[in-house]
């Protein structure tokens, strides 16, 4: 039987109200006595407060205080879903700062009854700064002497191993240095390779190379790029009764509770979170941003509402990139563009907070898209007084294709092998393992792997060999070549709680704690729990977006793994719904609940005789 | 779009008008609510200032409103009218969120003063759809029906644009509607789905 509802087309629950203009992002929301608040960024890459005067700042009329880091609460540890506690990182981002690592990280906030009176506050502070070293080139600081980006070091060291039940405390930072015959490399144009903190291998790389009909060592930089989402990382916030009310810009709406509680150091169930709309994420909002924490710090100060509306040259600082690696591949190939063998090295810059995932996830997703028979992969990600890198779509497994695609163009053109069939020839089938072997001895593996069927779809709907040989011909004033590209990432994680009430309106009410990306997951997700009970769509009311509506735990959105993941959760509410109406039908015009069909309609009326 | 329209878009010609309003407008400077900051005039207006109360027609109704001289159209209808459906993204006439219609042609209210909206009608997202049955515009229609756009900060903006442009040019081609609103950009990258319902707003629109 077909489908009713999953993998049909509908109108989603949020539409009508986006292309009308009435739904709500973090700055459409206005509360009676809203102040503002704007930011005083730092001017210098890498400083230190000696002194701040906020007396003409203050003298204003308008103005209602001011925020600075000193009022910030230390940050909480962590207890992940798992119930393992980790121990806050006392180095890593906070929503203020006495020693900002980049150039306009928020320093100090202003709140005032306009914006425009505290734009002219923050004209009026003034700011002792003691100017630090920084570093903004991940090389510049790996060089001997090279300046570090934070006074203790430039790379994160290792986390220690807690013992069963113990909290995790985060890595220390350290230093790392190489040696100018390391950097002897450099004047050649290619990455140098000093010593690393990180490195794995498998299989015979060495006699891989031997084997090979083509080695190429080749070194590649991507760039780094900025998360810019449409709708800067605004939020605006109120307290009633004890309970902080934030409106915020976030990719997931449940679990951005636990995050500001962690922030704020509050108790969960004094925090409602409100975000039915977010415009953008793209990994960077995860779980929220720590700056939100400021208008909520001030609210609770000046007893208003108080709206940060963060500007697109602030959004330009805070809002993330993704972190710019530096790679030297060295790969060796058979005749018909097999891999032999792969010298994977990078060079991560990491921004100047806690450590990006890219660096290692580089290495393991090449691993699985071009399966090498014998792989090395040596890393490290050294901090920069840059913007926060963050999460951006396929984290590190983009930048690991970017380094390694040009090197398999040039193979296939030095060996005389179509593109499309050397991707084939290392294309991951079935179960298909990748990296290192893990501590038991067994490396990890796909489920399922159908790359190679992907190819051969993806060129035969492009006319892969028909326009290949119009390749490379001049047409007026351009020249246009073609070419192929794998991609993988990793995805789905745990599902939580299916949430949903049928009331005797035979309305199905379902609660979600999803976010809503426009992705649509907080809704389709859903759609298998009324699909499984038989209830038409037009029946089912979807609330999500607000946790002071009794909204269920979900997964954090992001990594594409939400509607994945919970769908299977609201799959096991759906069937206990069917179990449990069965179970009442049977109670209460006899027999067994298996002999009850739960179909089309749903009514807690007693049935006619 | 015209070489008319197109230059009403242009950067240059908004900080010209600025100038020639005799105020600065910082993009970090909104809101005036109570301030009584570096002589702004007040309401009434000292001599040689522009007159601060105005009236503002925004979607079919007149309304009285005190505005400042340098004061952008975006702020106006969000802070002031509470017309939120209209986005600010870049603040700086790049992103194209804010774009509303002033006398059918769409212009980017984050970089259009609202002084210059006097006697002009301004249109925004929330003035599309019929005030007395609430039926969808045909190009809020073909969004629905083509579920167009992804996170949608962008949408109010492109809808505004596609119907200013479709008023110029009812049936365009796909290329054609694509440069008509190729002033907008969306950050999710849905750029093929979105020409997709705009071209199915177009087809409804004829009818």
């Amino acid at each position: 039987m077909a489908n009713k509802l999953i993998g049909q087309n509908y109108v989603t629950p949020d539409l009508v109200a986006k292309v009308t203009g009435a739904a709500k992002y973090a700055e459409d929301f206005r509360a009676d006595g809203m102040l503002f608040c704007k930011l005083l960024l730092s001017p210098l890459p890498h400083g230190r407060i000696r002194r701040i005067d906020t007396s003409k700042a203050l003298a204003l009329p308008g103005v209602k205080g001011v925020l600075t880091a000193d009022d910030l609460p230390a940050p909480a540890d962590v207890v992940t879903d798992l119930g393992q506690t980790i121990k806050a990182n006392t180095k890593g981002e906070k929503a203020l700062t006495n020693e900002p690592v980049y150039q306009g990280e928020p320093v100090l906030a202003v709140a005032a009854v306009d914006e425009l009176t505290a734009s002219e506050a923050i004209e009026r502070i003034e700011i002792d700064w003691e100017p630090l070293p920084f570093v903004v080139d991940p090389l510049v600081s790996l060089r001997p002497g090279g300046p570090n980006a934070r006074l203790e070091g430039n790379i994160w060291g290792k986390a220690k191993p807690a013992a069963p039940g113990a909290p995790i405390t985060p890595p220390a930072i350290e230093e790392l240095k190489w040696t100018d015959a390391d950097f002897a490399e450099y004047e050649h144009g290619r990455l140098p390779m000093g010593t690393t903190p990180d490195e794995w291998a498998y299989g015979d790389v060495e006699a891989g190379f031997k084997n090979a009909a083509l080695v190429l060592d080749e070194t590649f930089v991507t760039p780094n790029t900025s998360h810019q989402t449409l709708e800067p990382r605004t939020a605006m916030a109120y307290w009633q009764n004890g309970k902080l009310y934030i409106h915020c810009s976030t990719q997931s709406v449940v679990q951005t509770v636990g995050s500001m509680s962690r922030w704020l150091h509050l108790d969960a169930k004094d925090i409602v979170v409100i975000s039915q709309y977010t415009g953008g994420g793209f990994g960077s909002k995860a779980t929220g941003t720590i700056t939100a924490v400021i208008p909520a710090l001030l609210s609770k100060r000046l007893n208003a509402p108080v709206m940060m509306r963060i500007d697109r040259e602030t959004e330009h600082y805070i809002g993330g990139a993704r972190p710019a690696m530096h790679g030297r591949l060295k790969v060796g190939f058979a005749k018909d563009g097999r891999i032999t063998a792969l010298d994977m090295f990078v060079v991560n810059e990491n921004g100047p907070y806690e450590p990006v995932g890219d660096t290692g996830t580089s290495g393991r997703m090449v691993s699985l898209l071009y399966q090498p028979q014998a792989m090395r992969w040596r890393g490290v990600s050294v901090l920069t007084n840059t913007p926060p890198r963050r999460a951006q779509s396929q984290p590190g497994g983009m930048q690991g294709i970017v380094l390694i695609e040009p090197i398999l163009a040039k193979a296939a053109r030095k060996l005389g092998v179509d593109q499309v069939a050397l991707h084939r020839v290392n294309a991951p089938e079935g179960k298909a393992e990748f990296g290192p072997a893990g501590p038991q001895g067994r490396r990890a593996h796909a489920t399922s792997a159908f790359i190679k069927e992907a190819l051969d779809r993806g060129a035969t709907e492009f006319r892969w060999e028909e326009r290949k040989a119009h390749g490379g011909k001049r047409q007026g004033s351009k020249v246009r070549g073609y070419g192929v590209s794998t991609s993988v990432f990793v995805a789905g994680s745990t599902g939580y709680d299916g949430l949903f009430v049928i009331k005797p309106d035979g309305r199905m009410y379902i609660q979600s704690g999803i976010g809503n990306l426009g992705t649509e997951s907080m809704s389709d997700c859903h759609r298998v729990s009324a699909e499984l009970v038989g209830i038409p769509w037009e029946k089912v009311d979807v609330t999500w977006g607000n946790t002071g509506k009794n909204l269920p735990w979900s997964c954090v959105s992001g990594g594409s793994q939400t509607t994945h993941a919970h769908t299977r959760a609201a799959h096991a509410a759906g069937k206990d719904a069917v179990k449990k109406l069965q179970e009442l039908a049977a109670k209460v015009h006899g027999g067994k609940p298996e002999q009850y069909t739960v179909a089309t309609s749903v009514s807690l009326a007693p049935a006619a005789a | 779009m015209t070489e008319d329209a197109a230059k009403q878009f242009s950067r240059r010609n908004f900080i010209k008008g600025v100038i020639a309003t005799g105020a600065v407008a910082s993009s970090s400077a909104y809101l005036f609510r109570s301030t009584t900051l570096q002589g702004q005039p007040s309401a009434g207006g000292a001599p040689g200032t522009a007159e601060r109360l105005i009236t503002l027609n925004v979607n079919g109704q007149d309304r009285r409103l005190d505005v400042m001289p340098q004061e952008t159209l975006a702020m106006t209808l969000r802070y002031k009218l509470g017309l939120t459906g209209t986005k600010i993204g870049c603040d700086r006439a790049e992103c194209g969120a804010c774009t509303v219609l002033v006398d059918d042609v769409p212009h980017y209210s984050c970089s259009f003063l609202t002084h210059r909206a006097r006697g002009k009608k301004v249109v925004t997202i929330e003035g599309l759809a019929d005030a007395a049955t609430g039926k969808l515009s045909a190009v809020q229609q073909g969004v629905i029906d083509e579920q167009g756009f992804q996170c949608a900060f962008c949408m109010s903006g492109f809808i505004m644009a596609a119907t200013g442009y479709l008023k110029t040019n009812p049936n365009p081609t796909r290329q054609e509607l694509a440069h008509g609103v190729s002033g907008n950009l969306c950050r999710c990258q849905d750029y093929d789905k979105i020409l997709t319902a705009l071209m199915r707003g177009a087809q409804l629109m004829r009818g």
